[in-house]
C-alpha cells in the first residue's frame, strides 16, 4: 500500500500491495492470511478533508491506523512528507503521531482521571511544553469550544457532545498536519453529531489541518471535500 | 440457569483476556498470603511446642490437662538457669506479638487479592445483566469466582508452606533448629486456613461489589468522588500523642494499680492500635501529597500519576499500604537489631544472651515476612492496575505517548505515595519507640536495622514495578479495532 499523506505536495505512490492486520494474522489458523487492506492507493493533500466509508469489516479503521503509523503494512509504503513510516523506528513513529497527527475517536479517548483542561494540555505536555503554558493554551481552546465552564470537570461529568468537543480541542491543540477521526459522531445523536462535525471541520480548516474521517454515516461524509469507499480491503472513489 | 452453569459459561471465553490475567494475579496473591501465614503460624506452633510440657497448646495454659509425667520433667528444666526453656514463655509471647503485627499486612494482601478477583469484570457482568442475569446471579457468580480463586490460591499456598519449611528449619532459635514436628501446624489448621481465606475473599468481594452498581447498561460513569477527610489525621495524631505520653510514663499505668504485665500489654496494645490506625490515615496522607503535587506537575507523567492517585486514593494507598506497614514494623523491630548486636558480647550458651540474639533474629524475620507480603501486594496491585488501565494505555499510545512516559507515570503513581507513607510510618514507629528505648534508638545497630529495612522495602517495590512494566510490555496496545 502506498499512502502518501501529501502535506507538502508529495506525490501519491503507485505500489500495489496489501496490509495484513495483526488481528487477522492472529486469528488465521493456517494458510494464507486474510488481508485487511489489499491494493490500496491513497493520497491526501494539504488541508484536504476525506471521508472513508464502507461496511463493517471492510478495512476502514485498519487503513486509518496504517496511515497514522500505528501499524506497519506488511508490504508497500506509507509516505509522510518524504519519510517512509514503514521504515521508521517505533519511537520515531510515536514522536510523529505526537507532533503531526491528531486523533478523534468514537468515545473513550479522554483520560477519565484528568479534568477537561488537562486532557487538552496533555499532548502539549508530552511534547515538552510546561504545565502552565499547556494549560493556558488549553483554556483558549476551551473558550473557543464554548466549554470554559467545564475546565475543571472530568469526562464522567460531561455529555457525549461535550466530550467530543474536548477531544477535538485536544487533537488540534498540537496544531497537527492531519487529524484522524474514527467514527467521531458514532456515539452521538444526529443533531449533536452534526454540530461536532461542524466544529471539527471549522477548527481543522482554521489550523490548516487535513482531516481523514472514517464513518458509516453519509451525513458525516458530506462534511468532507472527498469521499472514498472501502470494500473487502480495497479502496474505491466514492460519489464525490 | 444455576450460578455454577453461569460460571462455566462465563469462563469459557474469558481464559485469555484481562479478567483471566487478573485471576492469575489474584491466585498468586492468595497463594503468597497463605504460604507466609502458615509459615508464621508454623513458627508460633514451634515456640508453643517448645514452651509446653507435653507440646500441646492446652498444656501451655492449663497444667492440669498436661500428659502425666511431662509436667515434672518440664518444671525440672525450668529450674535449671542454663536451660533456654526458662525463657520459653517469652518466646511464645514475642512470636504472638510478631504474628499480630503480620495480621494487618496479611489481611491487606488477602483483601487486595479478593478485590482483584471481584473487580475488572464490570463490562462482562454488565453484559450478563443485559442478557438477563439477575443481580443475585451476578453477585453469586462474582462470589463464586473470588472463593474459587482463594481456594486454588490457598492450596498452592499450602505447597509453598511445605517448600519453605526446610528453609525455616535452618534457623536456630533457643540454640536449636526447628523440626518438622514443631513447624507442622496440622491438617485441621490447614483446613481452617483454607476456609478462612475463602471466607475472607467472599466477604471482600461482596463488599467490593456493593460499591459497584452493575446494571445492564454498564457501570456508573467515573466521576470525582469525595476525598478522605482530615478527621482521620486528627484521630491518629491524638492516639499517637496519648501513646507517647503513656510510653514516657509507664509508671502512670502502674499507678492505676496495674501490674508489670499490664504495662507490657498496654504498650503492645498502643503499638498495635497505632499500627491499625495507620490504615485509617493512609489514604488521607496520600491524597494530601498528590493534591500538592497536582497543582503544578513538572511533566505529563507526573500529571497523569497525580490525577490517577486523586481519582482513587484508596487504590493508591492499597498499592503501598503493605510497604508502609512493613516500614512501621521496621521501626518497631529496629530495636531488635540493637538487642541482637548487644547479645554478641555475651556467652553463646547463656539463655539470656540467646534470648536477646533470638529477638534480633525474630525481628528481622518479622520484617522480611512483612516486606515480602507487602511486595507481593504492591506488585500484584500494580500489575492489576496495568490491566485495569489497558484501554487508556492503548489510547495514549495511539496518540503518540511513548512507553517510557507510561512506565514513568505508573512508577510515580507508586513512588509518590510510597515516599510520603514511608516518612510518616517510619517517623511514627520511631516516635513510639523513642520513649521506651531512648538511648538505644540512636545506636548504629538500631539505625542500621531500620534503614536496612527501608532499603529492603524500596528494593521489593522496585521489583513490583519492574514486574508491572513486564506486564505492560506484554500488552498489545496497538492492535485495536474500533468497528472493522
Amino acid at each position: 500500500m502506498d499512502y502518501t499523506a501529501a502535506m507538502l505536495n508529495t506525490q501519491a505512490g503507485r505500489g500495489v500491495t496489501g496490509v495484513a492486520s495483526p488481528t487477522s494474522i492472529q486469528n488465521a489458523p493456517s494458510g494464507p492470511h486474510a488481508l485487511a487492506l489489499n491494493h490500496v492507493n491513497f493520497a491526501l493533500g494539504e488541508g484536504e478533508t476525506v471521508a472513508v466509508m464502507g461496511p463493517s469489516g471492510s478495512g476502514k479503521s485498519t487503513l486509518l491506523h496504517a496511515l497514522a503509523g500505528i501499524i506497519r503494512p506488511t508490504a508497500g509504503t506509507v509516505m509522510f512528507r518524504g519519510a517512509n513510516l514503514g521504515t521508521m523506528s517505533d519511537a520515531d513513529r510515536t514522536r510523529l503521531r505526537r507532533s503531526a497527527f491528531g486523533f478523534v475517536f468514537q468515545s473513550g479517548q479522554l483520560l477519565p482521571e484528568l479534568p477537561a483542561v488537562e486532557n487538552i494540555a496533555l499532548p502539549m505536555m508530552l511534547g515538552g511544553v510546561s504545565y502552565r503554558d499547556a494549560t493556558d493554551a488549553a483554556m483558549l481552546w476551551l473558550e473557543r469550544m464554548g466549554l470554559k465552564t467545564l475546565a475543571t470537570h472530568r469526562p464522567g461529568e460531561m455529555s457525549g457532545g461535550q466530550m467530543q468537543r474536548i477531544a477535538i480541542a485536544r487533537a488540534l491543540a498540537v496544531r497537527p498536519a492531519v487529524v484522524f477521526a474514527d467514527e467521531p459522531t458514532g456515539a452521538l445523536d444526529q443533531t449533536t453529531g452534526r454540530e461536532v462535525m461542524g466544529i471539527l471541520m471549522a477548527a481543522a480548516r482554521d489550523n490548516g489541518a487535513a482531516v481523514v474521517v472514517v464513518t458509516h454515516d453519509p451525513n458525516v461524509a458530506a462534511f468532507c471535500s472527498r469521499t472514498v469507499t472501502m470494500q473487502d480491503g480495497r479502496l474505491g472513489e466514492g460519489a464525490r | 440457569m444455576s450460578t455454577f452453569a453461569l460460571w462455566r459459561l462465563f469462563h469459557r471465553s474469558g481464559r485469555s483476556n484481562t479478567s483471566g490475567h487478573t485471576s492469575v494475579l489474584a491466585i498468586i496473591a492468595f497463594a503468597a498470603a497463605t504460604a507466609i501465614f502458615l509459615t508464621v503460624l508454623g513458627g508460633v506452633h514451634g515456640f508453643v511446642w517448645r514452651a509446653s510440657a507435653d507440646h500441646t497448646l492446652g498444656c501451655l495454659f492449663d497444667e492440669t490437662v498436661c500428659r502425666p509425667g511431662t509436667l515434672t520433667v518440664w518444671q525440672h528444666r525450668l529450674t535449671n538457669p542454663a536451660d533456654p526453656a526458662s525463657y520459653a514463655s517469652g518466646y511464645v509471647m514475642l512470636a504472638g506479638f510478631a504474628c499480630v503485627l503480620l495480621v494487618v499486612p496479611f489481611v491487606a494482601l488477602a483483601g487486595s487479592a479478593a478485590r482483584l478477583a471481584a473487580s475488572r469484570r464490570d463490562a462482562r457482568l454488565a453484559a450478563l445483566r443485559l442478557a438477563g442475569a439477575t443481580t443475585g446471579q451476578v453477585v453469586r457468580l462474582t462470589a463464586l469466582d473470588a472463593a474459587g480463586q482463594a481456594l486454588v490460591g490457598s492450596l498452592i499456598g499450602i505447597l509453598g508452606y511445605c517448600v519453605l519449611m526446610p528453609l525455616i528449619m535452618l534457623l536456630r532459635f533457643q540454640n536449636q533448629g526447628f523440626t518438622f514436628e514443631q513447624l507442622w501446624v496440622g491438617v485441621p489448621a490447614l483446613i481452617v486456613t483454607v476456609a478462612g481465606v475463602a471466607v475472607l475473599a467472599l466477604v471482600s468481594s461482596l463488599i467490593t461489589l456493593r460499591r459497584v452498581a452493575i446494571t445492564p447498561l454498564g457501570v456508573t460513569s467515573r466521576t470525582a468522588g469525595p476525598l478522605p477527610s482530615a478527621w482521620r489525621a486528627v484521630v491518629f495524631v491524638a492516639v499517637m500523642l496519648v501513646a507517647v505520653i503513656v510510653f514516657k510514663n509507664p509508671a502512670m499505668v502502674a499507678g492505676f494499680g496495674l501490674g508489670e504485665v499490664m504495662i507490657y500489654i498496654v504498650v503492645a496494645g498502643f503499638v498495635l492500635l497505632c499500627f491499625a490506625l495507620f490504615n485509617l490515615i493512609g489514604s488521607w496522607v496520600v491524597t494530601a501529597r498528590a493534591k500538592s503535587k497536582a497543582h503544578h506537575p513538572k511533566d505529563a507523567a507526573t500529571m497523569i500519576a497525580m490525577r490517577r492517585i486523586l481519582d482513587n486514593p484508596k487504590r493508591a494507598w492499597r498499592n503501598v499500604s503493605g510497604i508502609a506497614l512493613a516500614v512501621f514494623i521496621a521501626g518497631i523491630t529496629s530495636i531488635c537489631g540493637f538487642l541482637g548486636s548487644a547479645a554478641a558480647g555475651g556467652s553463646p550458651n547463656d539463655p539470656a544472651t540467646l534470648f536477646l540474639r533470638d529477638i534480633g533474629t525474630g525481628g528481622l524475620l518479622t520484617l522480611v515476612f512483612a516486606a515480602v507480603l507487602a511486595a507481593v501486594s504492591s506488585g500484584v496491585m500494580q500489575a492489576g492496575s496495568v490491566y485495569d488501565q489497558v484501554g487508556e494505555y492503548r489510547m495514549l499510545v495511539l496518540e503518540g505517548t511513548d512507553v517510557k512516559t507510561l512506565n514513568r507515570a505508573r512508577f510515580i503513581e507508586v513512588l509518590t505515595p510510597l515516599n510520603i507513607v514511608v516518612i510518616v510510618a517510619g517517623g511514627c514507629s520511631m516516635l513510639l519507640m523513642a520513649p521506651l528505648f531512648a538511648v538505644s534508638m540512636t545506636e548504629p545497630a538500631t539505625l542500621l536495622s531500620f534503614f536496612g529495612g527501608l532499603a529492603l522495602c524500596y528494593a521489593l517495590v522496585a521489583i513490583g514495578a519492574f514486574a508491572s512494566n513486564r506486564v505492560a510490555a506484554g500488552l498489545n496496545l496497538t492492535d485495536y479495532r474500533a468497528d472493522d
